[in-house]
């Protein structure tokens, strides 16, 4: 005869549960505990607290049942699926169950304790070998490295102003890279234009490397972009993400293969090679990148030091600020704020350099802005949304969310 | 808490003495940047109490994500079969399940991944599986490219660490849990492709899998012959040669054409099926493609440069599909082969190859995949004449213009120039079989050569012959197959050890295809060490070149084998793929010390291997069952006149001329060529003769006293020389039915003929024809007839009366009906 259970799922992802037998007393414990009923031909199992459902049948032992509450053995048992459960006369012989099984644990945790107290011991000694590794490898000069891979530059369109991005999958694994190259056509660039690349390792997401370059950094010709030594034996793929940042009147082309920027890749032997790129970017590497096309919140810790209610006087102008939100990985930013009273705000979101303009509060007070992130603002820059009113009212504003999406637009 | 409705995705993982990797494995899946996933453990029975705590500490940790189930233990199949039940059950919004070994991770975004490429795949997608990149033992092994079922036979590249979509779950489709010792999830995919789904590879998807040197896995590859074979026996349907053959041309066509002239190259495999154009430049990026990745791209095997000429000299011939697959054969033996077409000046098709220069080549063959990646290798085999060079004669060759391979040289030079746009190849390790040589390796696991390259349109029937000359069987099988194509089969010529096909009227137009054997084994060859009670057996039967034969063969739906020994050895094998064997059967022959010999005393030896046998006369039919046949394998098709008379039957009379006599036929010994030359000289005072005939089995005729006429072949010659003679004159040693005097008779020229084989079964003595003895007094009696019809010309007027009731309404469409009702019947 078959049991069938009321919110099998929740029995099965129990880590500790009990059966009950028709008559025995239900248990005052923090323990999810299901009533074994006669249901007609068969046997229903409805939890003793919430809702239970739909039924299922049971298809195998629930891992985490203790056992089941009954003074004799219930006629169900006989059609449970595998070795039949503990059955516990009463709550005593469940104390002893559970006295049992955490004994069990904290042996368990003993042995575990012991066992990383013995693999941190190890991991230490591993540490300091790297580390005198590294010190005595970068006593030498750095050796050339091997070119991996070389686009031939067919085109360099001037770059329109804002934004622009591309993302390219190489066929090429991450493991042993030393430099990216890209290739610049006509420059004529200051402070407010930024170059970001980034090097990822695609299955993982991580960052295996990460550049932000100034406006007037910006040369013609190849543009070598050094990882500060090799990359870690990663056996994943590479990809670059380059991002663009124009600002208006500056000038830049980027030579382009097909529709992707002409990239060159080199491969260097691991501790041959350490150089320093003032334009590498050392928070960003290692780090996961953020899921592609996911709106991504942030921690509440990036509240902390920020303003996040501001009031506006009549004819008069305030800011809210998060003074450093980390935007690696990110492309675009948005920011959701509410007027909590007052009329009449206009609102502008900012991030390095960059602003969505004057954006008026819709009937109902909300406010949302979207603006691209520049590599100017990687790895961490503070947001800052400006305000003002436009009428002799004025109001308050509170900045309820902020977001960011991972991608290019 | 996750709520049973929000998950959307289930990993399940079955836990069977894995407990310090299973944390890893749940600590992958609970990362994942897709929402909605949770970890179904099913803890396989494990003896380690570790194992089902430390799930139960997932399951704390994780509130409803970690689900916990225990069972008895039933091997790995059995344990993901629960989990995937359970998904199905208790996650009511779930969209795929992703199996998750205990000792494996995924990177966090896998299963975003997965999940994309699965929804996105299109119709049919069943699952999407990833590269594989080995924790551990570090290797990287790629698996990108197109799905193709055909490379799953070939190499399982479908992880079990897939995501199976629940709609391919919903289908029933379950883990066989009988296979304990490995391969259960090759067996599984392709039991998913037999139901019509495919799967998808997801691009950088971060698949971790443990390796080390001792696993499951480790144990299966040890005997990896037997599990191999124990997936062919499972899935027969997929590896049978024709189903390989539809999948291999949807999914890797065997042919490029490249039509001299610079125009779009085909793909294809069928080439009555040319498919559309691919302009010169994507064909040679396919190349550069198939160079850079084989395993991921394909490029078809067989390149032919051909001159369109020579392409429509080979199908007015009928002969494109067997130029296609002696382009297969071809280049087992070189690079790079060719064939040159020569005029045969006759109606005739024969064919040598050897190795030897291709510069006056109408087509050249290449074998894609060193096309792609070593042109300059081809190149040089070219200008070297270091290539397999067959010499086809046959009606309407075009001439020799040199343009196949001068354009084949251009194409190999543009192809060997260092190009800075060729595609990478995949970082990871290139591991799976070449996409262009998969299909001839599932060919031979079974035992096939390269296949006759032929899409199944209808019933296709191969008549098979040793040689097709103008002898009486070749008339008899061409007449039979006539009738078979009115009847809605399509017959098919199979010539097996003759390189040499004589085209009858009709030839053309009956046989759909005119195919020869290549000769390079051992095809019409007794075996000396094999004889059958003293009978030839075929030592073609296992020589390795059956395989080709076999290729040829195995699409038909029936085939008639008649008298060749190499037919003979092929069909059990034929008859294991599903193809109904027939031997035709005409004659129990006597050798030259009147033992027995022959092809009736050979097809003993091959019974067993066939669902029946066609035999001309009852005489043969009783001397069959009489040999051990079983008489409900014996189908009784008596022969018929050999061509459809265009004349009126007219008969004899008693004119005031000379009688007039006719031998025609083969001039061999067996047709008693010193009777006839000592009838002749005896009887040329009052009777006019005609000889008409060649030799076929070789030797010079004897001196008849009068010239030989050539044999006649069309209605019309044949019409004349019956309605000339009165008398058609037979002294044969041996004979089966001999079609001559059922043509003579339908036309009231009366037969003369020894009581050997059946025709006393046609001719009836002093009735409607006159029979001699098969004996030392034959020529004897045949002066002695020839003198009394001379003399008594009414008894010659009604034996020709009679000779032509006995032949009206006696047609090949009657006779072969007890036939077509036999391959009606299943």
């Amino acid at each position: 005869m078959t049991l069938l259970v009321e919110d099998l799922p929740g029995l099965m992802s129990a880590p500790a549960a009990l059966l009950l037998a028709e008559d025995a007393p239900a248990l005052d414990l923090p323990l999810p505990q299901w009533r074994v009923r006669a249901d007609g031909a068969g046997w229903r199992a409805v939890p003793e607290r919430g809702a239970g459902g739909t039924a299922l049948p049971l298809p195998a032992a629930p891992g985490g049942l203790l056992g089941v509450l009954s003074a004799g053995a219930p006629a169900w048992l006989a059609d449970w699926p595998g070795d039949a459960p503990a059955l516990l006369p009463d709550a005593t012989a469940l104390s002893a169950l559970l006295a049992a099984r955490l004994l069990g644990a904290e042996a368990r945790l003993g042995d575990l304790a012991a066992s990383l107290t013995t693999l941190r011991a190890e991991h230490e000694e591993g540490r300091v070998a790297m580390a005198h590794w590294l010190r005595s490898a970068g006593q030498e000069a750095p050796q050339p490295p091997t070119l991996l891979h070389a686009d031939t530059p067919q085109a360099a369109p001037g770059l329109p102003q804002g934004l622009s991005h591309w993302r390219r999958v190489l066929p090429l694994e991450v493991a042993g890279m030393a430099a990216v190259a890209l290739h610049l056509g006509t420059v004529s660039a200051g402070p407010g234009t930024a170059l970001g690349v980034r090097l990822v390792a695609e299955e993982s997401g991580r960052v295996a490397g990460a550049w932000r370059v100034p406006g007037e950094a910006l040369g013609e010709g190849w543009l070598m972009l050094d990882l500060p030594m090799p990359a870690p034996p990663w056996r994943e793929t590479a990809a670059l993400e380059i991002t663009a940042a124009l600002a208006p009147h500056d000038v830049l082309a980027l030579s382009m293969t097909g529709d992707a920027p002409a990239v060159q890749l080199l491969r260097a032997r691991g501790a041959a090679r350490f150089l320093h790129s003032p334009w590498w970017l050392e928070e960003e590497a290692g780090r996961p990148m953020p899921p592609e096309g996911v709106w991504c919140g942030f921690p509440a810790s990036i509240w902390q030091g920020a303003t996040r209610v501001a009031r506006v006087p009549g004819h008069g102008q305030a800011m809210l600020e998060i003074p450093a939100l980390p935007l690696a990985g990110f492309g675009m930013l948005r920011a959701e704020l509410r007027l909590v009273g007052g009329s009449e705000v206009q609102a502008a979101l900012e991030c390095a350099g960059r602003g969505t303009g004057w954006v008026d509060a819709q009937r109902d007070g909300h406010l949302a802005m979207s603006l691209a992130v520049s590599p100017a603002a990687w790895p961490v820059a503070p947001v800052r949304v400006q305000l003002r009113a436009l009428g002799g009212g004025g109001g308050a504003v509170e900045w309820r969310e902020i977001r960011a999406v991972r991608g290019g637009s | 808490m996750m709520a049973a409705g929000e998950v959307t995705v289930a990993c399940v993982i079955p836990a069977y003495g894995q407990p310090g990797l299973l944390p890893e494995a749940l600590n992958s899946a609970m990362t994942q940047t897709l929402p909605g996933v949770a970890a179904v453990v099913v803890d396989d029975g494990c003896p380690f109490p570790e194992t089902s705590a430390q799930a139960r500490a997932a399951a704390a940790r994780h509130p409803g994500r970690v689900h916990v189930l225990r069972q008895a233990n039933g091997g790995l199949s059995a344990a993901r079969n629960t989990g995937i039940d359970y998904a199905l059950a208790a996650f009511p919004n779930l969209r795929a399940v992703y199996l998750l070994d205990a000792d494996n991770r995924i990177e966090p975004h896998f299963l975003r991944r997965a999940l994309d490429v699965l929804e996105q795949g299109g119709p049919g997608t069943g699952w999407a599986y990833p590269d594989i990149d080995s924790l551990g033992m570090e290797e990287c092994s790629d698996t990108s490219g197109e799905f193709s079922l055909l490379l799953l036979m070939q190499d399982n590249f479908c992880e079990a660490g897939s995501l199976i979509s629940r709609a391919m779950l919903e289908k029933g489709l379950r883990f066989d849990t009988s296979l304990r010792q490995g391969f259960e999830d090759a067996e599984f995919w392709l039991r998913a492709a037999r139901a019509g789904f495919v799967g998808r590879h997801i691009p950088q998807s971060g698949f971790r899998y443990r390796r080390r040197a001792e696993s499951m896995l480790a144990d299966s590859e040890r005997i990896r012959p037997v599990l191999q074979e124990e997936l062919r026996r499972r899935n027969r349907e997929l590896w049978h040669p024709a189903s390989i053959l539809r999948m291999e041309a949807r999914e890797l066509p065997r042919h490029a054409l490249l039509p001299v002239g610079g125009t779009p190259a085909h793909v294809f495999m069928d080439p009555e099926e040319p498919g559309p154009p691919v302009p010169r430049a994507e064909f040679r990026a396919m190349l550069a493609r198939a160079a850079a990745d084989p395993a991921s791209h394909h490029i078809p095997h067989v390149v032919m440069v051909a001159e369109p000429a020579a392409l429509a000299a080979l199908a007015a011939n009928r002969m494109l599909h067997a130029a296609w697959w002696f382009g297969s054969v071809l280049l087992r033996h070189r690079r790079v082969a060719g064939m040159v077409l020569d005029e045969s000046g006759d109606e005739r098709i024969s064919f040598r190859h050897a190795g030897g220069s291709l510069e006056d080549a109408q087509i050249i063959f290449l074998r894609g995949q060193e096309l792609a990646e070593t042109p300059e290798q081809l190149r040089r085999d070219l200008s070297n004449g270091d290539a397999w060079r067959m010499r086809l004669f046959l009606p309407g060759a075009p001439e020799v213009t040199g343009e196949a391979t001068a354009e084949a040289q251009a194409e190999l030079a543009m192809l060997g120039t260092p190009n800075g746009d060729a595609p990478p190849r995949p970082w990871r390790n290139v591991w799976r079989c070449a996409r262009s040589r998969v299909a001839d390796r599932l060919y031979a696991s079974v035992g096939v050569g390269a296949p006759l390259p032929r899409l199944k349109q209808g019933r296709d029937i191969g008549i098979v012959q040793p040689l097709h000359s103008r002898g009486g069987v070749e008339r008899v099988l061409l007449r039979q197959a006539e009738v078979l194509r009115r009847a809605g089969w399509t017959p098919h010529l199979f010539v097996s050890e003759r390189a040499d096909v004589t085209l009858l009227p009709g030839t053309r137009d009956t046989y759909e295809t005119i195919n020869l054997f290549p000769g390079f084994g051992p095809e019409g060859a007794p075996d000396p060490a094999r004889a059958y009670f003293g009978a030839e057996t075929a030592a073609y039967g296992h020589d390795p070149n059956s395989a080709e034969g076999l290729g040829l063969l195995f699409g038909m739906d029936a085939v008639l084998i008649t008298h060749s020994l190499a037919g003979h050895a092929l069909a059990a094998r034929l008859r294991r793929f599903g193809v109904r064997c027939f031997m035709g059967l005409h004659l129990a022959e006597r050798g030259a010390w009147n033992q027995p010999a022959g092809q009736a005393f050979s097809g003993l030896a091959y019974e067993h291997a066939y669902d029946g046998a066609l035999v001309i006369s009852e005489q043969l039919r009783r001397w069959c069952i009489g040999q051990g046949w079983p008489a409900s394998k014996l189908i009784l098709v008596p022969n018929a006149p050999g061509y459809d008379s265009q004349a009126v039957p007219v008969a004899r009379g008693t004119p005031q001329r000379r009688l007039r006599a006719l031998f025609l036929g083969r001039l061999d010994a067996q047709k008693g060529l010193e009777r006839l030359t000592d009838t002749i000289r005896a009887t040329q005072d009052f009777i006019d003769w005609r000889v008409a005939g060649k030799p076929v089995l070789g030797g010079a005729p004897p001196d008849f006293g009068v010239p030989v006429e050539p044999p006649a072949d069309s209605a019309r010659d044949l019409d004349a020389l019956y309605g000339w003679a009165d008398i058609l004159f037979l002294p044969s040693r041996f004979e089966g039915v001999p079609l001559t005097i059922l043509e003579a008779q339908r036309l009231g020229c009366v037969p003369l003929a020894t009581d050997v084989g059946a025709v006393a079964e046609i001719v009836a003595h002093g009735q409607d024809g006159w029979l001699l003895p098969n004996d030392a007094q034959c020529t004897q009696a045949a002066v002695a007839a020839l003198r009394a019809l001379d003399a008594d010309r009414s008894l010659l007027a009604g034996l020709s009366a009679a000779a032509i009731a006995r032949l009206r309404g006696r047609g090949w469409d009657a006779m072969m009906r007890p036939f077509l009702e036999r391959l009606d019947t299943p």
